[in-house]
């Protein structure tokens, strides 16, 4: 027998049951590391660091999650806030402070698909966070971007503008 | 993954495959086991105990009621002023209550604030 996120949800809340809080964790820590290791361009470790913050968090606000908006919209928001702070505080760049990278990389000159993963991870990279945190969260993980929009909180036009450049900055990189 | 985010619809475009196809799962490898031993010591709702400061807080109130117009009859004694015009049962009893409500209203804060 599965449970649903909301059934998971009323059972930590009702019964602080670490069972059913566990399994959301499990459910959700590969989105969530993932979406801040790329947002820490790669650092594993310190994603797993922001990730556990983050889980950490939900466990103390989770009375105050509203079941009207998806569980996922709102881990994200927490784990962008968690990534948020600690670039503050290491006095790098805020998502919407991050400066544009240089327009062009060197394209592959045999895109094989063998070499055109590494290539986007590459091309993620010279991304701002600002676009590859929009990129991620609707292109890879399926939220609207109504949804990322909450998350990242940033209105919804600069979430579609981010999207748009994003891919298209990708697309001229990657030659796809 | 039986979670609630939404299954990515099938796209035609290279680049949408390529993005969902860079998106792998990450194994756990201990990383919840290592949330829940983080996880800060956390109460139920203890409803037993909203109830014994709900009743604490009336007995409290009821004695209070109760003692009061003694005290105020001491005081009307012990003050030789005019104030015999003064309903000092009724001020006591007014009295009673606010402290009675004050009381409760700070029983539940604390609650509140404890329970977060």
């Amino acid at each position: 027998m599965s449970f649903t996120d909301a059934d998971l949800i009323a059972r930590v809340l009702l019964r602080v049951d670490q069972n059913a809080f566990g399994e959301l964790v499990r459910r959700y820590q590969s989105p969530v590391r993932s979406f801040i290791s790329k947002l820490a361009d790669g650092d594993a470790h310190l994603a797993d660091d922001l990730a556990q913050e983050t889980f950490v968090k939900v466990w103390n606000k989770l009375g105050t999650f509203r079941s009207d908006a998806k569980f996922s919209t709102w881990l994200f928001g927490i784990a962008c806030n968690e990534w948020r702070m600690h670039a503050r505080g290491r006095r790098e760049l805020a998502l919407e402070e991050l400066a544009e990278p240089p327009d062009e990389l060197a394209q592959p000159e045999a895109a094989t698909a063998s070499n055109l993963r590494l290539d986007l991870a590459a091309a993620m990279k010279l991304l701002t966070t600002a676009e590859r945190a929009a990129i991620v969260l609707c292109c890879q993980n399926g939220l609207s971007h109504d949804e990322a929009a909450q998350a990242l909180g940033c209105p919804l036009g600069t979430v579609k503008t981010n999207v748009l450049r994003g891919r298209e900055k990708l697309k001229r990189w990657l030659a796809v | 993954m039986k979670n609630e985010m939404s299954h990515l619809p099938k796209t035609q475009d290279p680049l949408d495959e390529l993005l969902l196809g860079a998106d792998e799962y990450l194994p756990d490898s201990g990383f919840t086991a290592r949330v829940l031993t983080a996880l800060p010591a956390k109460r139920a709702h203890s409803w037993r105990r909203f109830a014994v400061l709900t009743l604490a807080v009336f007995i409290g109130a009821a004695l209070a009621a109760w003692e009061l117009p003694a005290i105020f009859g001491i005081l009307h004694q012990a003050i030789p002023l005019h104030w015999s015009a003064i309903q000092w049962p009724l001020i006591a009893t007014i009295t009673a209550l606010l402290a009675a409500l004050a009381s409760l209203v700070w029983a539940m804060f604390a609650l509140v604030a404890e329970e977060r």
